[in-house]
């Protein structure tokens, strides 16, 4: 009995510890973003400044909003696009047996190897040569067709959805799109919750195509506008910091609000069997 | 299989029934295909077709047969060292964050324990935040001037001088390896925590009367258990590994330099070049040569191909090995 509280406290402890760990770098960044940049270089404090509207002002006299904007554009389309395409993709590889379907599937796993940056080359030529370059739009509509969306949302499907549901919907004369949209969709609520979220993390994060693609400070994402602030503050190092934080909490407070829908469907496509 | 289901129910439905029953699933299916093949099987295609020249992306390409090939793979050193410092990472990387998320999990799985749900979620949100923020983050942690740890580190007195972490190679690969181990883990950790939760109790408790102990029922019943989810997040880390880019080029990127000081491509002596971001610098970066990037595109391809088949035959044979051993 001793010996399992002794055993329950150490493990208090390494959990407080690995807290920490995750935690100290955005707690250290949120004291930053209060401070003045003089200070800051002055060494570590623990304690909040007292600088934070200051640096405020200062990042949104730059347009930070602006970044704001175009992220939630981007995040939003790309996410509800998404959806619709690997819901689609993977109702019908769930539910119907159709000549070549097996081969087909097998073609999405595959796609799921096959990192995407590595057409990247022809990729941004492709987008000079149909006018996408400084728009949203490579940001949205490629990453809309993901091997992993439809993976996820066919195994989803096959265990949740009957079959006999289909062919009772059938029977009463509905069409396969109405099947889909207005009896198969609600049965799969939080599929669709768990794989928007995910997919709009990673919308949101989306880093090396905006890069490349975005050329212009009007039309910057979140995480293009970050890496950008060096030219936009220069010296001002805590200004700097306050963009950051603003660009980030957000999404930590979105995360925290769903975690346990976005962790649950993280996990529910591989924890399965 | 390859006979459609949907014809043995024909009778019941008319013929044009059937007729739509069998378009739909091609229908659903449509909108996916055309969006990967148009951006993502074109590009990767067309890439190739831009490897076999020398190309600015503006002026006229000349084609030049395979000699970007060659110039990657025996003139430019550092393609090649591009890639091994991927895998360099892959090799630090995988077994931390696998072994650790492994062990936090188990340590954790106790439902009783007060705080676990938030300790979770804290370990979980560095996997969420903007790679190119964990970049930044870790460049004002590790700072030569005023970075924290090395403030931390002085006034414990454990150094008299700042360390340059971010500017000598061994310790810059480190701290790469540990901004990565730092954002994965407990993601790592969520998944086997959710595997744990899966495994029924009385197998501990049966392992309990015959008096194991508690390494050998974390070896003997947890590991076997969750073997699906490990080869899971070993596929996975190596599909991630090789696109590793933004906290790297990030943590570069003289973010937090007062004096806007140029970034430092690949960190010092480009010891942090990743494979992506070598396909990056060539064709976008300090080179324009689209040609010689794409080249190192499919390069890096093939290197992709060996490993993830080798971790499959690898993880094949322990499977067998496993199942002739029960």
């Amino acid at each position: 009995m001793k010996t399992q509280k002794v055993k329950n406290i150490i493990i208090f402890v390494i959990m407080v510890l690995v807290a920490l760990i995750c935690l100290l770098p955005f707690y250290f960044m949120i004291i930053m973003s209060t401070q003045y940049t003089e200070d800051i270089y002055k060494g570590i404090t623990f304690l909040p400044g007292s600088y934070l509207i200051e640096n405020l002002k200062t990042v949104f006299n730059a347009h930070f909003e602006m970044y704001y904007k175009n992220s939630i554009i981007v995040a939003v389309s790309a996410t509800a696009l998404s959806l619709f395409v690997s819901t689609l993709c993977g109702f019908s590889f769930a539910m119907y047996e159709f000549k070549g379907a097996r081969f087909l599937f097998a073609f999405v796993l595959v796609t799921m190897m096959i990192p995407t940056q590595l057409g990247l080359v022809a990729f941004v030529v492709e987008m000079k040569s149909i006018g996408w370059m400084n728009t949203l739009l490579p940001l949205i509509v490629p990453p809309a067709a993901t091997g992993f969306g439809v993976y996820w949302m066919k195994n989803f499907i096959g265990s949740n959805f009957p079959k006999e549901l289909m062919e009772s919907a059938r029977i009463d004369g509905a069409g396969e799109p109405r099947i889909l949209f207005s009896i198969a969709v609600p049965c799969i609520k939080p599929a669709i919750a768990s794989l928007g979220l995910m997919n709009f993390v990673t919308n949101w994060n989306s880093f090396l195509v905006p890069l490349i693609v975005l050329n212009k400070s009007d039309t910057y994402t979140v995480p293009i506008g970050i890496i950008n602030l060096n030219s936009a503050y220069r010296n001002d190092l805590a200004a700097k910091i306050t963009a950051l934080s603003i660009g980030i909490i957000p999404l930590l407070i979105l995360f925290m609000l769903t975690a346990k829908t976005f962790i649950s469907g993280i996990t529910m496509g591989a924890v399965k069997e | 299989m390859a006979v459609p289901k949907v014809k043995a129910s024909g009778s019941t439905g008319g013929r044009r029934k059937i007729r739509s029953r069998q378009v739909w699933p091609y229908m659903f299916i449509l909108p996916f295909f055309v969006i990967y093949i148009a951006f993502n099987c074109y590009p990767l295609i067309y890439t190739f077709f831009i490897s076999l020249n020398e190309w600015d992306g503006f002026t006229e390409p000349v084609m030049t047969g395979l000699s970007n090939y060659k110039n990657i793979f025996t003139e430019d050193p550092y393609f090649l060292k591009s890639i091994g410092n991927t895998l360099l990472f892959m090799a630090f990387d995988i077994p931390i964050v696998i072994l650790g998320g492994l062990l936090l999990a188990s340590a954790f799985n106790n439902r009783k324990l007060k705080g676990a749900n938030f300790f979770r979620t804290a370990a979980f949100l560095p996997y969420i935040t903007i790679p190119v923020a964990i970049g930044v983050l870790f460049s004002l942690l590790f700072d030569w001037n005023s970075g924290t740890i090395n403030e931390l580190l002085a006034r414990a007195g454990l150094i008299s001088k700042h360390i340059n972490f971010l500017g000598t190679p061994s310790l810059a690969r480190m701290i790469v390896i540990l901004m990565i181990c730092w954002k994965y883990i407990g993601y790592h950790m969520i998944f086997f925590n959710a595997g744990i939760s899966g495994i029924s109790m009385e197998l501990y408790e049966a392992a309990d009367v015959d008096g194991a102990s508690g390494f050998t029922k974390f070896t003997r019943i947890t590991i076997p258990l969750l073997k699906p989810i490990i080869e899971y997040l070993v596929i996975m880390n190596i599909i991630w590994g090789f696109q590793l880019f933004d906290e790297p080029k990030v943590l570069f990127s003289s973010w937090t330099s007062s004096t806007g000081a140029s970034s430092l491509v690949g960190g010092p002596l480009k010891s942090c070049m990743t494979a992506i971001w070598y396909i990056y610098d060539t064709s976008f970066g300090s080179q324009m040569r689209y040609g010689k990037g794409a080249a190192a595109a499919y390069g890096t391809f093939m290197f992709i191909l060996v490993f993830s088949l080798a971790a499959f035959i690898v993880m094949k044979i322990l499977g067998r090995k496993d199942r002739d051993g029960r």
